[in-house]
C-alpha cells in the first residue's frame, strides 16, 4: 500500500486548552510515530462502604 | 521525513506539575509514565502515614503499545513549510504529560490510575444512597 501526503498551508488562530492530564500529548508540530496507553481501574470494589480505615498502614 | 517548523506567536499556561512538561523545539523521543493511585473520601480525612507501599495489579501490569510497524509506504510533501498559531491557552498540564511544541519523533506515553472511593456506612438505606449520590444531580421524578 502506498501513501502519500502533501501537507499545505497550516495556520490556526487560537486554541483553548482547559487541561492535559495523565501522561497526555498537545503536540504542535510533526511526529513519525506515537504510542499511547492507558489503564483506570475503578472496579465494583473499589467503592468501599463501611467505616473509614486507614490504606495500608505504613509496615 | 522533512518536518514543518512551528511559528506560535503567544502561549500562556498556567500551571504544569507532577513532571508534566513543555517542549519547546525539536525532540527525538519522548518517553512518559504516570502512576496514580486516587482515594476520594466522603470527608477529606488522610492520614499521612497510609498508603504508602500501595501493590495493586494495575500498577505491575506489561505496557500494552500497539505495534509501530505498519506495512504501507508512506511520502510526505510539505508545500507550506511552516505551521502557524498565534495564541494557545492552557490552564494545567499534569501527571506526565507533554505539551510539545515543536516536532517530536518518537513519543510513547502510558498512565495508570487507580480510583477508590470510601463511603461511611448508614443504617438507612435511603440515608446511604443519598450519601453516595451527593453532588450528583438529581434525578427527574417520572410521577
Amino acid at each position: 500500500m502506498d501513501f502519500h501526503v502533501v501537507n499545505g498551508e497550516l495556520c490556526v488562530e487560537h486554541i483553548e486548552v482547559v487541561g492535559v492530564s495523565a501522561s497526555s500529548l498537545f503536540l504542535i508540530g510533526d511526529a513519525q510515530t506515537i504510542q499511547l496507553s492507558s489503564a483506570f481501574d475503578t472496579p465494583p470494589e473499589s467503592l468501599i462502604i463501611g467505616p473509614t480505615f486507614p490504606f495500608i498502614p505504613k509496615g | 521525513m522533512l518536518s514543518r517548523i512551528v511559528k506560535v506567536n503567544s502561549l500562556s499556561l498556567k500551571v504544569l506539575s507532577f513532571s508534566a512538561l513543555l517542549q519547546i523545539g525539536d525532540c527525538s523521543y519522548a518517553d512518559a509514565s504516570s502512576k496514580a493511585f486516587a482515594l476520594q473520601r466522603y470527608k477529606s480525612v488522610f492520614d499521612g502515614e497510609e498508603a504508602n507501599c500501595v501493590d495493586y495489579p494495575i500498577f505491575h501490569l506489561p505496557s500494552v503499545y500497539l505495534p509501530i510497524t505498519e506495512p504501507v509506504q508512506t511520502t510526505f510533501k510539505q508545500s507550506k513549510p511552516f505551521i502557524k498559531v498565534n495564541q494557545i491557552n492552557i490552564v494545567g498540564a499534569t501527571l506526565s504529560s507533554i505539551i510539545g511544541i515543536g516536532n517530536i519523533n518518537h513519543s510513547s506515553m502510558e498512565s495508570r490510575i487507580m480510583h477508590i472511593r470510601q463511603v461511611p456506612y448508614k443504617q438507612n438505606k435511603q440515608e446511604q444512597l443519598n450519601e453516595i449520590n451527593e453532588g450528583l444531580p438529581a434525578e427527574p421524578n417520572d410521577s
